[in-house]
């Protein structure tokens, strides 16, 4: 396919690309720094959390556990252990709050433990940019840039429509540096396409879904929002608040459930929604996955006190707005393929952060050989910050929660502060530095050796790892073995770095007529 | 097993698309390089890219094949292309090797 544009459109294309590409960067390289690692979410709240590495308490209702909470309030979710591993938990919103707080229901000692471990949790959260404090003001931002990355993607195919086929793999590692970072924009940028694509679109539609859902209830629904909500299906969890009448015994869960499985037999519940909890009108949501449909998750919704069944939601009586919902959620939670599908879309997120990293990079080269400026010195530190600091304030993060006693109440907001404080003084670090290569090798070698003593500061509060006398759980053992991978590559990564900054540097200090010639 | 299977068949079709390409007039992977060992060496990739996708349609939905078989794909083809300038003798041994492996997973996939 050879198509060329004319001169004129190149130009603005290239333009667009550019500017686009060099604002949105940072910030969507973070979140795909932490959509790595969320990838890995589920082993992560396993490895974090011992609780959830002993197996399920077996033979017991679904009601049981559910009667050690003595006080719940009106709106509250239950779910069940997955996988046969850890107790049931339950969780809600503070009234009148964006803040989410969750209980195991320990049943073995008849107790509830409030959730104390927040470092896999908070990855997930800030991957969407969301936060208590901040609700949907940054998630919101976070939808407009990556639908601004979306825009680079789209010029950036453009530009090169002429010669895309041959860019597909031409990677000429022996070149200059201008010439290798560009090789490998194209490289990572062509070959991660479908991929980058796919995530900018659906993710920018699930970032921007609540300010979507909440434009479009009054001009596309008339203002009835419970009919804007069995539309939008996925993308929008809540129906909205109603008046559930006077106090009113339920029924137990167990009746409810097999009431639910009797009008819909392929559905594997997994998590239930109490609203109007022990009111006449309140209602139970079994949700879970449909047998045999993919990314089908389904919920059937019966009356608390008779189990009169109010809604059946399966992927078969779907709006179509609900089908492209189910599809926009399940592309982008990676709902098949299992851990080989997560460990490919692992190595496409770090390709799509070089295909980021290295945008920045040719336009510094670029408009350095220009004209250098202190704004171009200024992007090239804060590159080398931002993309640094966030492999090493996870890192930091992650050790910091395995060095803290486990029954210590702050732990989780100290978690948070480490996340916070790392990312941060890695970045004013990196804008003091005059060396930005000086930056890259020593906080990623640093992030990397972290990493790498990760299996062993977690002795701290299980033995179920790769080193610790218990019996390993496989999850955990997984996880510690995939630590064990990314610290070396970081480390590996940061002395690549070093030695290629110190070679660089005794050619530059050699007679002109003895350093060799870059070619390009 | 059938991820395994999935993945070294990837790896495979993966390196044979990247070997029979040229770059300035040859063939990346020289064995290619008489264009009817490229034609073949096409075919079988092909056939390994569909045996990838039935291989793992046998376990999860079409939908989910095909999208697991794209992102194998993606990952592969950028692996060869950063990876095989920078380490070629280790590049073409592994792709050697997987003749073997896919015929023991294979084998194993069957009797298991």
């Amino acid at each position: 396919m050879r198509l060329k544009l004319s001169a004129f459109a190149f130009k603005r294309f290239w333009d667009v690309h550019a500017w686009s590409g060099v604002v949105t960067s940072l910030v969507v390289y973070f979140m795909f720094v932490l959509g790595a690692v969320v990838l890995f979410y589920e082993p992560l709240t396993i490895w974090e959390e011992p609780l959830k590495q002993k197996p399920m308490p077996v033979g017991i209702s679904l009601q049981a556990p559910l009667d050690l909470a003595k006080t719940l309030p009106d709106e509250f979710y239950y779910y069940l252990p997955k996988d046969g591993r850890g107790p049931h938990k339950i969780a809600f919103y503070l009234p009148d709050t964006t803040s989410w707080r969750m209980w195991w229901l320990d049943l073995e000692q008849q107790r509830l433990i409030p959730q104390r471990e927040l470092a896999a949790a908070y990855v997930y959260d800030l991957h969407y940019l969301w936060h208590e404090v901040t609700g949907y003001a940054l998630q919101y931002g976070a939808g407009v840039l990556v639908f601004g990355f979306l825009l680079a993607i789209v010029t950036g195919v453009l530009i090169h429509l002429k010669d895309l086929i041959p860019q597909l793999n031409q990677f000429r590692p022996e070149r200059s540096r201008r010439v290798v970072w560009s090789d490998l924009h194209k490289v990572t940028g062509v070959l991660g396409l479908p991929f980058q694509l796919v995530y900018a679109l659906t993710g920018t539609l699930m970032a921007l879904a609540p300010l979507l859902f909440q434009i479009s209830v009054g001009p596309v629904f008339g203002g009835d929002e419970l009919s804007a909500v069995k539309t939008a299906g996925a993308l929008i969890d809540d129906p909205p608040p109603r008046n559930y009448g006077q106090p009113a015994q339920p029924l137990t869960l167990d009746v409810l459930t097999a009431k639910a499985l009797e009008r819909e037999p392929r559905l594997m519940p997994e998590s239930f929604v109490f609203r109007g909890f022990r009111r006449e009108l309140g209602t139970v949501d079994v949700r879970g996955p449909v047998a045999g449909v993919p990314f089908g998750d389904g919920v059937v919704r019966v009356r608390a006190v008779d189990g009169v069944v109010e809604l059946v939601q399966t992927p078969d009586n779907e709006s179509a707005v609900g089908k492209a919902a189910r599809w926009i959620h399940g592309l982008h939670t990676v709902e098949y393929g299992g851990l080989a599908a997560r460990l490919l879309l692992f190595c496409l997120a770090v390709s799509g952060c070089l295909a980021i990293l290295t945008g920045n990079w040719v336009w510094l080269e670029r408009r350095h050989a220009r004209a250098p400026s202190r704004e171009n010195l200024f992007l090239a530190r804060l590159t080398a910050g931002v993309g640094s600091s966030a492999v090493f304030s996870l890192a930091m993060m992650f050790m910091v929660s395995r060095l803290m006693p486990l029954d210590w109440a702050p732990r989780t907001r100290v978690e948070e502060l480490t996340l916070v404080i790392g990312f941060a003084g890695c970045v004013a670090f990196a804008l003091l530095t005059r060396d930005s290569t000086r930056v890259w090798w020593t906080v990623l070698g640093t992030a990397g050796a972290m990493v790498l003593t990760l299996p062993l500061a977690a002795l701290h509060h299980s033995q179920a790892g790769l080193i610790g006398s218990g019996h390993g759980e496989p999850h955990v053992v997984g996880v510690e073995i995939g630590f064990l991978c990314i610290g070396s590559a970081l480390v590996g990564a940061a002395l690549s770095i070093r030695a290629r900054a110190r070679s660089r540097t005794a050619r530059d200090s050699m007679p002109a007529d003895l350093s060799p010639r870059p070619v390009s | 097993m059938t991820e395994s299977l999935s993945l070294v068949l990837l790896f495979f079709t993966a390196a044979l698309f990247y070997g029979t390409d040229t770059s300035g007039g040859r063939r990346r992977f020289a064995a290619f390089e008489p264009s009817y060992r490229a034609s073949v060496a096409r075919l079988i990739a092909t056939i390994a890219l569909v045996a990838a996708a039935r291989n793992w349609y046998s376990v999860e939905s079409g939908p989910a094949a095909a999208l697991f078989t794209t992102v194998g794909m993606m990952t592969m083809a950028t692996l060869f292309a950063l990876l095989t300038p920078l380490f070629p003798r280790f590049m073409r041994g592994a792709t050697v090797a997987c003749v073997p492996v896919i015929l023991v997973l294979a084998w194993l996939r069957v009797v298991s």
